[in-house]
């Protein structure tokens, strides 16, 4: 049983509006010992305009996970004594108001592990779900949010949004916690214990301790992820082995963010006397992104800078990424260049599925489908096909890459409609349904201005997410593409009779 | 195809000589203009304007409906390859392989 399940003891609910002169630092301070984190959480709450909390104890007796972690504690280190949590639930309304669904903005549970012969606890949010401060209205995007059920004394409440959670440096360490936020997003539970994750990983905490300087490895990671059945793909840039990675990693990590997986990234700390492998290490979650309509990077880079592609990727618009980081808090903004490659060690890119290649690959493979389309037809007397073409023959399209979903694919075709409020043809959309396979890659092609300010685009060209790169490579990767005008299959999927078969589109 | 007669004292282009002189200046030159799109924005962006314009002139000039069906296809043969996207996918798939037993550090 989760501590969100658990049945909590209620020791009070208090107001805490600003008109109510509560004080979020002179509450933490005098309650959870000015916890950093838990200050940063509840100044989440404030930005949601929180009226009133919540505050109830959990015990052993009433959730199971406790004393999972509990006897975990203590096999680690004896002199564990006791346990103190309390689950803080923040709502819009105020006391003794009935909440209505849309007033509960999360909880924390506040975690204080007593030690025989230490004058303080060890404090640390065991984990949290509360809303982001900024939503898809402010250009946040957050793709990866499941929904949670949390049972108050108030009533069961759902609320949406990305695990966090702080490791304790004793049972579960950063990659841990990060490992629990991102595998949150991906697993049927939407949770996994630290229990499992340390079976899975074969530590005993007797035998093989963690925690106090002791991390996990990379190893240990790829086995937990490759046991519990997820996908991944791994990104390393180790230049003290002369590992120096040929691309920029953002552009891997924005293709896991853009196709509704988190990432893991690892970073090496700046330390005076590194060790022979390096300073100390981090890993922290990614979990979405922030978008800038106006700025001046896409062009700046490739006009001043010598950017070498022949389009815009659409990660040129990225601001920043969003993260958690368990020495810091939830919903962190990372800018997008401020980890370089001096510090930057390591990704772990969950996937929905594996795939033979990743989306800066497609995108390159996508790229050249495109060129091929364009060539073959230079213009079709449509204006918006026309413009699409000289726009890929000026090397100015916008590209966005990103493993979709066939029911998502066919959602956003119903959806989608032209200028004049055309749909395309339902005979179409019937081809696709039956053409496509259940996930695939969706290379999409748009203008700067289109993008950046409507996200409309020109079309897309659709890739396989299943077969290999062939050499030299051919046609069978292309599934179909719709472009202004055109909607065409790959209907044979084979390199010396493959035919286009073109109709309306929109 | 035929040869066209020359007028006197003056090389003309469709001599054989003058034929191979002018396709010669025509692949280099749209080399040349690939790689000034490839690398140069200001130039890619001075022909788009000139491209939007034309298509605009052509479009004012002869209204075209909003949409047409075209019965077309596209044959496997029609499809040509960058070698920089090959070269490109060819280096991500080594350094990949290269990297994926690397296990280094502590998290």
């Amino acid at each position: 049983m989760s501590f969100r399940e658990a049945t909590g003891h209620r020791l009070d609910w208090i107001n805490t509006g600003t008109d109510q002169h509560f004080s979020n630092f002179l509450f933490v301070d005098q309650h959870y010992r000015s916890n950093n984190v838990l200050r940063r959480i509840f100044s989440l709450a404030r930005k949601q305009n929180f009226q009133s909390l919540l505050i109830e104890e959990i015990s052993e007796a009433d959730c199971a996970l406790l004393v999972e972690e509990n006897a975990a504690i203590r096999l680690r280190k004896p002199s564990f004594d006791k346990s103190v949590i309390h689950r803080l639930s923040f709502f819009r309304c105020v006391k003794d108001q009935a909440p209505a669904p849309t007033d509960f903005l999360g909880y924390v549970i506040f975690k204080s592990d007593f030690f025989t012969g230490e004058p303080m606890p060890k404090d640390y949010v065991f984990e949290a779900i509360v809303l982001p401060s900024r939503g898809v209205e402010q250009n946040n995007f957050i793709h990866c949010s499941k929904i949670y059920q949390v049972k108050t004394a108030l009533g069961t409440f759902a609320i949406a949004g990305v695990l966090y959670a702080q490791q304790n440096d004793l049972t579960f360490v950063c990659a841990h916690v990060s490992l629990r936020s991102a595998l949150a997003c991906m697993l049927p539970d939407a949770d996994v214990t630290y229990g499992r994750l340390n079976a899975l990983a074969g530590i005993d905490h007797q035998n093989r301790k963690i925690g106090e300087s002791r991390g996990i490895l990379p190893q240990d990671i790829e086995n937990i992820l490759n046991s519990l059945g997820v996908s991944f793909e791994k990104i390393v840039h180790e230049p003290s082995k002369n590992l120096d990675l040929p691309t920029e990693f953002q552009r891997d990590l924005y293709g896991y963010i853009e196709s509704g997986c988190p990432a893991l990234v690892g970073f090496e700390l700046d330390e005076p006397t590194p060790g022979p492998n390096g300073g100390p290490r981090h890993l922290i979650p990614v979990i979405g992104h922030t978008f800038n309509e106006d700025t001046w990077v896409p062009d700046a880079q490739r006009a001043y800078f010598g950017g070498k592609l022949s389009y815009f990727p659409s990660e040129s618009w990225l601001s920043s990424y969003v993260v958690h980081d368990d020495n810091f808090g939830p919903f962190y903004c990372l800018p997008r260049h401020f980890l370089k490659k001096d510090n930057f060690r390591i990704i772990y890119g969950l996937k929905s599925q594996a795939t033979p290649f990743n989306a800066v690959e497609a995108e390159a493979i996508g790229f050249d489908f495109i060129g091929a389309i364009v060539k073959r037809f230079p213009r079709l007397g449509q204006d918006w096909y026309d413009r699409f073409a000289v726009f890929q023959r000026c090397g100015l399209l916008v590209l966005r890459t990103a493993l979709v979903k066939k029911a998502d694919y066919l959602a956003h075709l119903q959806s989608s409609s032209s200028r004049a409020g055309e749909k395309l043809e339902a005979a179409h959309i019937q081809k696709f349904q039956n053409h496509l396979p259940e996930s695939f890659w969706m290379v999409e092609a748009s203008a700067p201005e289109l993008f950046a300010s409507s996200r409309r685009k020109f079309g897309e060209v659709l890739l396989s997410a299943q077969l290999p790169v062939p050499k030299p490579l051919n046609i069978s990767l292309l599934l179909a593409a719709r472009v202004p005008g055109l909607v065409m299959f790959n209907q044979l999927n084979n390199i010396g009779s493959s035919t286009f078969v073109m109709g309306k589109g929109v | 195809m035929k040869i066209k007669p020359t007028k006197q004292g003056r090389k003309s282009r469709f001599t054989p000589k003058g034929r191979l002189l002018s396709l010669a200046i025509k692949v280099l030159s749209l080399a040349a203009k690939n790689q000034k799109i490839g690398t140069n924005m200001n130039y890619a962006t001075q022909e788009l304007t000139a491209s939007l314009q034309e298509l605009t002139t052509k479009s004012e000039r002869q209204p075209r409906p909003i949409e047409k069906t075209v019965p077309a296809s596209i044959s496997a043969s029609d499809f040509s390859f960058s070698k920089e996207v090959e070269s490109f996918l060819e280096t991500t798939r080594d350094y990949s392989a290269k990297t994926r037993g690397v296990h280094v550090g502590i998290y």
